[in-house]
């Protein structure tokens, strides 16, 4: 039985003294997901810190646990936004120059536009099973954190938070055409990665 | 003819944007006869599902903007505050809930 059928079958009101023992529940995953696009755990506490104290702020009844998570991630989202808009006007984040010319094209790719024969994508068979399967996550957390910490970050706007490029351009400055090539290489080098590691 | 490297480029830039009518077809091709790229495409499309599965959903614009004026009484940056829905943040959430129900 995969997550959301669980999470359909669950139809426990949570009122506000049960939401405060469900976020203490979801709080590892809350903190997993911050640390995720933020890469600094310090960054990542504040976000949960203040997603919880927005909730709770915030919070009415909810049906069940899966309207509440769906609540509460949404905030977090915002939160993360903001601490990444702070860490940018704090002047941490590096010109993105470095990594427009990386290699990981000319590595995955023979010149004559193949795949380098070690390089070719493997079946990962069905994706419902890939996805319920834990430690398919504990790579794919690895492999995030192994991408340069720019393309990880336009990576998370777009796929994790969910932003358009046409907002991640508002967001970060870089230009539509070049999210469009940094996306491709962060997708293309998590595949790699995840290959790798939880494949083969 | 489109070989696997441009292929990659195009089954990335289509979760992205809308492919042009002459992207859709070489890209079409390809897959038609590249198994390592089938699977590639596969592998990029798990994306939408591994946001679903660590979040219960992903947030449009539409709603990530009504969650802020609920939150913050503001309209996001860069857009117009929907007059008299700003203040009513429990009106928004239920509607955010409703529409987000899963």
């Amino acid at each position: 039985m995969s997550r959301n059928q669980q999470r359909k079958g669950d139809t426990v009101t949570i009122t506000a003294s049960l939401a405060a023992t469900h976020f203490s529940y979801m709080r590892p995953r809350l903190l997993a997901f911050a640390r995720l696009q933020l890469r600094d755990s310090a960054a990542a506490e504040d976000a949960v810190q203040e997603t919880g104290l927005t909730a709770f702020e915030k919070s009415t009844t909810f049906e069940g646990r899966s309207e509440f998570e769906t609540w509460v991630f949404g905030i977090l989202k915002f939160k993360i936004l903001d601490q990444l808009r702070h860490q940018k006007k704090q002047g941490r984040w590096q010109p993105l120059d470095d990594d427009l010319d990386d290699d990981t094209l000319d590595r995955l790719f023979e010149a004559n536009g193949h795949w380098q024969p070690n390089a070719r994508p493997n079946d990962w068979g069905k994706p419902e099973h890939v996805l319920e399967n834990q430690h398919f996550w504990q790579v794919f957390d690895a492999c995030m954190l192994a991408l340069p910490d720019n393309i990880a970050r336009i990576f998370s706007l777009r796929e994790l938070i969910g932003l358009s490029t046409e907002e991640i351009c508002k967001e970060t400055g870089v230009s539509e055409t070049n999210c469009w090539v940094i996306l491709h290489r962060a997708r293309l080098r998590l595949r790699e990665c995840l290959d790798n590691g939880w494949v083969r | 003819m489109l070989m696997c490297r441009e292929a990659t480029r195009l089954m990335s830039l289509k979760l992205d944007r809308a492919l042009t009518f002459k992207e859709r077809t070489a890209l079409r091709f390809h897959l038609s006869i590249c198994s390592a790229c089938r699977a590639c495409a596969r592998q990029f499309t798990l994306r939408i599902m591994w946001v679903t599965t660590i979040l219960p959903l992903p947030l449009t614009v539409k709603t990530s903007s009504m969650i802020h004026n609920a939150f913050w009484h503001t309209a996001m940056p860069g857009e117009a505050c929907i007059s008299g829905l700003c203040n009513q943040g429990s009106y928004l959430q239920k509607l955010f809930l409703q529409a987000y129900k899963i």
